[in-house]
């Protein structure tokens, strides 16, 4: 399980980074090509968006494990002991169930919808389905951290030591 | 005890008064409508007079709801609402449906049509209805199309007087493939930007021009940083009212009728609308000092005919065609 999970981290990590990379260098070549070719690139503004849609949706599935999501912790701080531990297998399942019903399949649904309807970006041409799928497969993400997190607090005292 | 009893037995007369009040309510056929127009635009206003008809048409039976201004999302999210099946109606432009049904293109094509003659010929010709009818596979149906002018270029610095004026110029275009492929064949630097920010990209220089239809030129407040408008009028890119085939499928033959005769109503009375609005939005322009050139269109038509060419042999190829002929 921690291998697993290490090997998750390290690729959404990779694929983060690939894809921050990848933004900075299009919105670069848009600067470029505007003022010193004169000559501007139509795709960028279109790849850009896309590709802010994927670092949103997939950093929030990672910002998840890290524990860097906003979060009111009145409650948390208060409590020991079980009434702890309940409250933290309640907030992971409830966030579980967001994941599957509203990312997973909502998500899903709407990425089986534009692909079965055959919509296409503007400049790029391609399939908006490709754009959706970061929907369920940040659900995916975010269920095995749930998982993750469900074992690990047994292992573990507290949130509170790693944050 | 007792006052217990007496409170369940109330929960059947509640309950039937509840589903009463439900069932007298689904009498009425609600049409969610949603579009990203203001309020003060002509295709707005022709929706509240199709919104009257349709309920005067149906006895009150009918009921079409407006959410204007994009409250319910842009054009391309209201279309993927009316394929969900959360919404029933709204109103595109036929360039973002192109992302839909690729057919669509054909509106983008520069001096498709002759005249304005020609155009309203076209959109209600055989071949008009069968375009609003090839969008059922997606989901949509088109009901008619509304009025959205003729598109010209308005620049900062100088008028395009020919197709040679727009050498160098950054112009500001849609973003499709169509409408930046027609901006460099013609010979300006197509730059795709969103349309909130054309008037901050005009006022700064990081475009020299951009192109829209005369009202919008006005109402977005372009004028006032772009001061040559050059009326060679390239595309005619209508607005399509579309309905969702699934509510579509839901109406009795009844219905349908008269939900079809209050959108030809709304079109009759739009396509004036915007014939005033343009004269209106001219005027001003002219008014604030912008200058208003008529360039020879023959110079532009000449400078796409490549473009035009290429789709030879193509289904958008044969409706140019079809359409060339019907003049």
């Amino acid at each position: 399980m921690r291998s697993l999970e290490r090997a998750v981290d390290a690729a959404l990590r990779a694929c983060l980074i690939l894809l921050v990379v990848t933004l900075v260098a299009s919105v670069a070549w848009q600067v470029f090509s505007r003022y010193l070719l004169a000559d501007p690139s139509s795709w960028t503004e279109e790849l850009a968006r896309f590709l802010l849609i994927w670092i949103g949706m997939l950093g929030a599935g990672y910002a998840f494990r890290q524990h860097a999501h906003l979060g009111l912790e009145l409650l948390p701080q208060k409590l020991k002991g079980i009434p702890a531990r309940v409250l933290r297998h309640f907030i992971v399942l409830s966030v579980a169930l967001f994941a599957v019903a509203v990312l997973g399949i909502g998500g899903g649904n709407l990425v089986a919808l534009t692909w079965e309807l055959r919509q296409y970006s503007a400049v790029l041409g391609v399939p908006i389905a490709w754009v959706y799928s970061v929907i369920p497969l940040t659900g995916a993400v975010i269920v095995f951290y749930c998982i993750v997190l469900t074992f690990e607090t047994g292992e573990r005292a507290t949130y509170e030591e790693e944050t | 005890m007792s006052g217990l009893i007496i409170r369940i037995r109330l929960i059947p007369a509640v309950a039937f008064m509840l589903i009463a009040a439900c069932s007298i309510r689904d009498d009425v056929v609600v049409l969610k409508l949603a579009h990203a127009l203001d309020t003060g635009h002509s295709v707005h206003i022709a929706m509240a007079h199709m919104a009257e008809r349709l309920a005067e048409y149906s006895n009150g039976t009918m009921r079409i709801d407006i959410y204007p201004s994009a409250q319910l999302g842009a054009e391309r999210e209201t279309v993927e609402l009316l394929q969900i099946g959360s919404l029933d109606m709204t109103k595109v432009s036929t360039a973002p449906l192109e992302a839909f049904v690729p057919r669509m293109k054909i509106f983008s094509i520069p001096y498709l049509f002759n005249d304005r003659q020609h155009y309203f010929r076209v959109l209600d010709s055989e071949i008009g209805k069968q375009l609003l009818a090839s969008t059922e596979a997606t989901r949509v149906r088109g009901l008619g199309y509304y009025d959205s002018g003729s598109r010209s270029f308005y620049t900062k610095d100088r008028p395009i007087e020919t197709p040679a004026d727009l050498e160098g110029l950054k112009i500001r275009v849609v973003q499709s493939q169509t409408a930046v492929q027609m901006v460099s064949e013609l010979g300006g630097s197509p730059t795709p930007i969103a349309f909130g920010e054309i008037y901050s990209a005009l006022q700064q220089g990081v475009v020299d021009g951009a192109e829209n239809n005369t009202p919008s030129f006005y109402l977005s407040g372009h004028y006032e940083n772009a001061r040559y408008l050059s009326l060679d009028e390239h595309t005619a890119v209508p607005d399509i009212l579309l309905i969702a085939t699934a509510t579509w499928h839901s109406l009795t033959e009844r219905q349908r009728e008269w939900l079809q005769a209050a959108v030809d109503d709304s079109i009759a009375l739009q396509r004036e609308l915007w014939r005033q609005s343009t004269d209106e939005a001219l005027a001003a322009v002219r008014a604030a000092g912008v200058e208003v050139v008529y360039p020879d269109k023959a110079l532009f038509q000449a400078a796409v005919a490549d473009m035009k060419a290429g789709y030879e042999g193509t289904e958008i190829g044969d409706l140019i065609n079809t359409i060339e002929a019907l003049d």
